[in-house]
């Protein structure tokens, strides 16, 4: 038999958070504040845990006396996510960054030379148009944010965290789906027990998924080297909300970056936001210096000549670095770029990188590929409004994990992690525990149940399996589809599923998580095809890295300019559409 | 209370930390810290180990809280160069 013990830990807690990155840290901190008891379960360990663990310098301020009022900013955030973002939520995303500021600096954070003096603000194309974000001042905090946050949630005595507890499914109210969030199932990832928490609100703050795509080169983890991308954020918050009937949204909209060829380092992706592209024979493909203060038009030019450049045969593509501002020195807008990258822990892998191959950025063009899809656009995933809650009632939500919105970033966690914290906390109030139907903690378990007494010799390891659905995304799925290539991948998808997913085997506590986390991964993958085949319109049409369907060549605004909602109704996945919300 | 079993690589993988055993104080701050949960750690005889290389993504956790300076460094695996 296996050499472990099933066990179950019973809990029970006034604010249950789901994650403890960014999001979740704050959620705990202003739920506690509210005078809520409040758990963190947390799949890994808390200090070091989600997408700004080790690596976060940016930090989205938006102020009418730095940049946009309020309201310009969120019809701005909507057309930059074209036109497919809640305007609401972006207005409220903006009213609250300076206060999640002003909070970062009263944990420890210094973002500015002076206390109450000017904060300095930079570039980040990819959260909006116009200078709106800030930095920790000093370099040591851009990756010691995380530990420091961590350290304030945890210093309230109201909150428990529990490291390595990975959540593996939502319980509501008599089991049904569609209703009340009461509580969640987790397992202790190094023993495999199991934990079962009963909340009177529940705050999902999961993050994003990293393993939705597959990169061609690596099965595990598709980006290396800090600044977000952490494989163990995989869309078990987007299944597990699924499952328990939550709205997804937009989940044909998946994120693509680019990123230095085989190196796969994601956080080199701010450097192409200020600097050019050029093919093979010298030519700029795109300045991006052209395209400064308009993200619109970053996203509409770059990525389509630049990915038709790489992948449509005219290739080898570049990404030339050579007159970055102000590099190496550390000033300007390249240097502040750079140095993040080159932080203590990660600068040897980037000089053996850059040794190993010949290449070195700072003095010839490096050659760059795409990084397949993954969910960190605030675009698709959970359904959240403005106030932080999810289509479920007593069910909240914050940072990567929702959807609706557009590039939120780590303000996106700060302000709707902090703002699911309170109201779930306010909502628990007046709320009461309730009961855990049994068969619905069966129906959760049952997946890890089956793998643990499948014999190895006769199953598939995760790794097997999940590399199977993350290929079938990246070669049926977005960027670049059809309806007639959905409709295959789903068919391989579903083959998949049935006839193999069933044979999963489990021999340990860690791979008793992975079975989660493949669940996961397969429930995400088909909502990334179906909300595709679904969407009859390339959106981003300029930007088919985004979705271009060569059989809806075209934008419909007419009839598209939408969120598709994807809803387990009786356990299958139907989809629909819903307005976008305007000012 | 048992901890998971380990991963047998049947061939050598040159990605991801790389303990210097001469410089480890045996703390157990990586074991404890890692995101991808990818070492051992014998409490008893103070042995950290790499079990699941290929798992790690390079966000340099186990390096920014190694109270040993210089007893871990990441070597990159060849699909990266």
């Amino acid at each position: 038999m296996r050499n472990f013990n099933i066990e179950q830990i019973d809990i029970d807690t006034d604010v249950l958070v789901i994650g403890g990155g960014l999001a979740g840290c704050f959620a705990a901190i202003k739920a506690a504040e509210e005078g809520a008891k409040t758990v963190i379960l947390e799949k890994s360990q808390i200090n070091r845990s989600g997408n700004g663990g080790t690596g976060l310098h940016r930090i989205p301020l938006i102020h009418p006396d730095y940049n946009f009022a309020y309201e310009e900013f969120a019809r701005a955030n909507a057309a930059a996510g074209a036109g497919i973002a809640d305007e609401d939520v972006g207005y409220a995303f903006a009213q609250d960054t300076l206060d999640r500021i002003l909070d970062l600096e009263n944990y420890g954070i210094q973002v500015r030379d002076e206390p109450k003096g000017p904060f300095e603000l930079w570039p980040a194309y990819d959260i909006c148009p116009g200078k709106s974000v800030i930095w920790p001042t000093k370099p040591s905090q851009w990756h010691d944010l995380k530990p420091i946050l961590a350290n304030k949630a945890q210093s309230f005595d109201k909150v428990t965290v529990m490291n390595r507890v990975a959540c593996i499914g939502l319980l509501t109210e008599d089991g049904m789906p569609g209703t009340r969030a009461i509580g969640a199932i987790g397992i202790e990832t190094r023993t495999g027990r199991f934990i079962i928490c009963k909340s009177k609100a529940v705050v999902l703050a999961s993050g994003g998924s990293y393993r939705l795509g597959r990169h061609k080169n690596s099965t595990y983890a598709p980006t290396k080297f800090i600044e977000c991308g952490c494989p163990v954020n995989c869309g078990e918050g987007q299944a597990m909300a699924f499952r328990a009937g939550a709205d997804l949204v937009n989940m044909e909209f998946a994120k693509f970056t680019g990123v230095w060829k085989d190196f796969s380092h994601w956080g080199g992706g701010p450097i192409f936001f200020t600097t050019k592209f050029v093919g093979y024979k010298g030519e700029e493909l795109r300045s991006l210096k052209n395209s400064l203060g308009s993200a619109q038009d970053f996203y509409n030019s770059r990525y389509r000549r630049t990915y038709n450049y790489a992948f449509a045969s005219e290739g080898p593509a570049f990404h030339d670095a050579s007159s970055l501002d102000g590099f190496p020195e550390g000033t300007g807008v390249m240097g502040r770029v750079l140095c993040a990258m080159q932080n203590e822990a990660t600068a040897e892998g980037y000089l053996l990188w850059m040794r190993e191959r010949g290449e070195d950025f700072r003095s010839a063009p490096v050659e760059f590929e795409w990084h397949p899809a993954y969910l960190h656009n605030n675009q698709g995933g959970v359904y959240m409004d403005k106030e932080s809650g999810t289509s479920l009632e007593g069910l909240y939500c914050g940072g990567d994990v929702n959807g609706g919105g557009w590039r939120q970033s780590s303000g996106g966690a700060f302000v709707f992690g902090a703002k699911a914290g309170r109201n779930a906390a306010i909502y628990a109030r007046n709320a009461h525990f309730s009961g855990v139907n049994q068969e619905q903690l069966l129906r959760e378990l049952s997946p890890i149940v089956d793998a643990l007494s499948m014999n190895p010799s006769e199953g598939y390891s995760w790794i097997e399996l999940e590399d199977k659905a993350r290929m079938i995304a990246s070669e049926y799925g977005p960027p670049y589809t059809n309806d007639a290539k959905l409709e295959r991948g789903l068919k391989h998808l579903e083959r998949i599923k049935t006839r193999y997913l069933p044979r999963l085997y489990a021999r340990n506590p860690r791979e008793m998580m992975r079975v989660s986390e493949v669940n996961a991964i397969f429930t995400n993958v088909e909502c990334h095809l179906r909300s595709a085949l679904f969407r009859k319109e390339s959106r981003h049409a300029e930007t088919p890295t985004i979705l271009y369907k060569t059989d809806y060549p075209e934008s419909d605004n007419n009839n598209w300019l939408k969120h598709t909602v994807a809803r387990n109704v009786a356990g299958e996945m139907t989809l629909a559409t819903k307005e976008v919300k305007r000012l | 209370m048992l901890e998971s079993t380990p991963l047998t690589l049947t061939y050598t993988y040159r990605g991801g930390p790389k303990i210097n055993h001469s410089k480890c104080i045996g703390c157990g701050k990586c074991y404890e810290v890692c995101p991808p949960d990818i070492f051992a750690f014998d409490r008893i005889s103070k042995l950290i180990k790499v079990i699941y290389p290929e798992e790690c993504w390079y966000c340099g956790a186990c390096i920014y809280d190694c109270p040993a300076k210089g007893a871990i460094e990441l070597d990159l695996p060849l699909a990266c160069l």
